[in-house]
């Protein structure tokens, strides 16, 4: 790893301050750092009032769809090939279908909800032997690229399907699995959300003349 | 049929700024928004696609290779944006196309605006950003930029005490963030501008001896509203403010027939890089959206600016990320995929957006339904533009050992948020719809005052130049009743 840019790169001009602070700034610095953390607590304590129902994590308020008809059966193959799930993965995380991808059939604002016969057909007629349920996961992906590639229209749908994942749009699963935390009060607590220090040379006064 | 001195569609920069300098003129203004009045507590920490419906209007070209959206809500795109509020650059003003047209009025240059756009900085309390709020994400990015001994600058934000969570683009839960629902359209309430939200407008209508333009929307309950002014101000966004007066073609006795044509996307194009290994982690999703960093350094040589974008995951699974150099993932789906973004997400990936002048070739236009549609031809000029702006992405990749990754099938994403140009101003009467002061030349009495009427690419997010823009519109109708 890089060592940190504030170490090596203490040459730099515009470097921040770090003159040493006489007792008496450091104790007014103190102070105000204290009474800063206050603030800063009890501000946090108030938005989090307001902010408790947009920041939970989307809750399942429906379970998963399960596939019934075949068109729906060929749509699930197609969600869990675009994003594999245990059956497909060989590290055996979760996919497509177990955040709840298929509900996208159903989703209001879901564009492509409206021509699911469509879609599955498209795919299934693209299948060698007529069936992409019936497909090993290479023969799959082979078919997805050869459709994606007649329709360019499909990368929206598949972009909407690997939106429901690492999106969470029904569920954490796919946040989980990237490790992303999700909402938040805010990360400046944790003193992680800047390497705080310049690292590199500037041009311009904050825009070009 | 109740008349009003000033009506105004849409309440983004183009809209409520107009409608406060009027206000202060003592103009009776209506403004008529098609999205609701949201509050902080409104705002969803939310990146999934429905979250993103809810906020914005979304459209998809007419071929598929383009996507584009609004911002709906009072406040308009000021509500959603990422809140980068940049002058644009001198040259932005003399660009000329590749017909010798030059796009902006010779009335209207940096040195003309730059009045204009102190006052928005002023009123939106823009600043440049700290290095200790710059987030790691930005950092990263100014860091692979240091490494090719080239410069990365501080963006300025009309952001203040920001708690890094992410999301500005969601609306921030916390206010810090300032939008126009904080300055703007509470001053110009106060001096009594209505504003009317859910308010969609249909078209508009001349009344019978063409003092006055009668504007036909539908409200809240789905209820069909006539209003009358004989001073129309559109401002409904470059998607949207062409397409109703096109559906209002009937009802005017003309309409240039430039309207809709020229849309510029702002020469926007994403690009992703893999940090080199010996970088330190981006955390990419903390901080502010627009991540802190804009390089001019491509701008001398290439008309060329870059910025670093904070990443939600979200962003990855809209981007079609693969590897430029043939290396995998060479398909954006699928188990490889799946765990490359496993093992590169959060801290080894970073997303950029390129913004860079390009010609207006696109257009916009209502179907015989009334319906938006729009497209982005793949013309041997943008091509080039295009082709010029991944140069410097993989003169990076070169010079750094970053790792740069197509973010669209066979090229890179282009467009999204910052549409242009549709009804822009300019000094040729054939191919400018509009006057340099924003007056519809076939229908006088009704201006744009939004990000249609800007007339070409800002070379950096357009948010401040739209917005200077409409206070240089504005000043212009208060001072010329």
């Amino acid at each position: 790893m890089m060592k940190h840019p504030e170490k090596e790169r203490k040459n730099m001009p515009n470097r921040l301050p770090m003159s040493d602070p006489s007792r008496r700034k450091f104790l007014k610095h103190s102070v105000g750092f204290l009474l800063a953390t206050a603030a800063y607590g009890s501000g946090l304590a108030e938005t989090a009032k307001y902010v408790s129902p947009g920041w939970s994590r989307p809750v399942l308020e429906n379970a998963c769809l399960e596939p019934s008809t075949d068109a729906e059966k060929t749509l699930a193959a197609v969600v869990d090939t675009v994003v594999p799930g245990p059956t497909l993965d060989p590290d055996g995380d979760p996919g497509g279908l177990e955040a709840c991808s298929l509900n996208l059939m159903f989703d209001e604002y879901y564009p492509f909800r409206t021509m699911i016969p469509e879609l599955a057909t498209l795919f299934d007629i693209n299948s060698p032997g007529g069936s992409f349920v019936d497909l090993d996961y290479e023969s799959r992906m082979e078919t997805l690229v050869k459709v994606q590639n007649e329709m360019p229209i499909l990368r929206l749908a598949f972009r909407a399907i690997r939106s429901a994942f690492f999106g969470g749009a029904y569920n954490g699963l796919g946040h989980e699995y990237v490790k992303y935390p999700g909402p938040n009060l805010g990360y400046r607590h944790i003193l992680e959300a800047s390497f705080r220090v310049p690292v590199c040379q500037e041009l311009t006064d904050g825009w070009m003349p | 049929m109740e008349t009003y001195d000033v009506v105004i569609v849409g309440s983004g920069f183009g809209g409520s700024i107009p409608a406060l300098r009027l206000a202060e003129d003592g103009r009776k203004v209506l403004v008529l928004e098609q999205g609701p009045r949201f509050t902080a507590k409104d705002y969803k920490m939310d990146w999934s696609f429905r979250n993103q419906m809810r906020m914005f209007v979304s459209f998809t070209s007419e071929d598929y290779t383009v996507f584009m959206r609004y911002g709906k809500g009072l406040g308009g795109g000021s509500v959603t944006y990422a809140a980068a509020m940049l002058r644009s650059p001198s040259e932005v003003f003399d660009y000329t196309d590749q017909n010798g047209y030059k796009v902006w009025p010779s009335s209207v240059t940096r040195s003309v605006l730059d009045p204009y756009y102190e006052k928005v900085e002023q009123m939106m309390e823009i600043e440049r950003i700290a290095w200790e709020d710059v987030p790691k994400v930005g950092g990263c990015f100014a860091m692979l930029l240091d490494r090719m001994g080239l410069t990365c600058d501080r963006a300025m934000y009309p952001i203040h005490d920001c708690l890094h969570c992410g999301f500005c683009m969601c609306g921030c839960p916390y206010d810090r963030k300032k939008h126009l629902g904080l300055n703007y359209i509470p001053q110009a309430e106060e001096l009594g501008a209505e504003f009317v939200v859910n308010a969609k407008v249909d078209h508009v209508e001349e009344d019978g001896d063409g003092s006055n333009h009668v504007v036909v929307y539908v409200d809240e309950f789905n209820i069909e509203r006539k209003v009358a002014t004989p001073m129309l101000i559109m401002a409904a966004g470059a998607l949207e403010t062409p397409v109703i007066l096109q559906r209002s073609k009937n009802y005017l006795s003309d309409l240039h027939p430039q309207v809709g044509k020229n849309f510029n996307q702002n020469g926007d194009m994403a690009l992703v890089f893999q940090l080199p290994e010996d970088f330190p982690d981006a955390w990419s999703y903390m901080g502010r959206n627009n991540a802190g960093m804009i390089t001019y350094a491509f701008w001398e040589e290439h008309k060329i600016t870059i910025h670093a974008g904070g990443s939600p995951p979200a962003i990855y699974a809209a981007l079609d990320i693969v590897r430029e150099d043939g290396g995998k993932p060479d398909i954006p789906f699928g188990v490889e995929f799946k765990h490359f973004l496993r093992d590169n997400y959060p801290n080894r990936l970073i997303s950029s957006l390129a913004i860079g002048l390009v010609d207006g070739e696109g257009e916009v236009w209502a179907d015989d339904n009334g319906l938006l549609k729009f497209n982005i031809p793949q013309t041997d000029h943008f091509k080039a533009y295009l082709d010029k702006v991944a140069g410097v992405g993989l003169r990076i990749q070169e010079e750094t050992g970053a790792k740069l990754f197509r973010t669209a099938d066979h090229t890179y994403e282009h467009g999204d948020a910052h549409p242009l140009a549709t009804c822009r101003i300019g000094d040729n009467e054939e191919k400018a719809p509009c006057t340099p002061n924003g007056e519809l030349r076939s229908n006088p009495g009704i201006y744009c005052a939004d990000g249609a009427s800007v007339p070409g690419g800002t070379g950096v997010n357009p948010a401040h130049t739209i917005a200077a823009n409409a206070e240089r519109i504005a000043a212009f109708l208060v001072e010329n009743k």
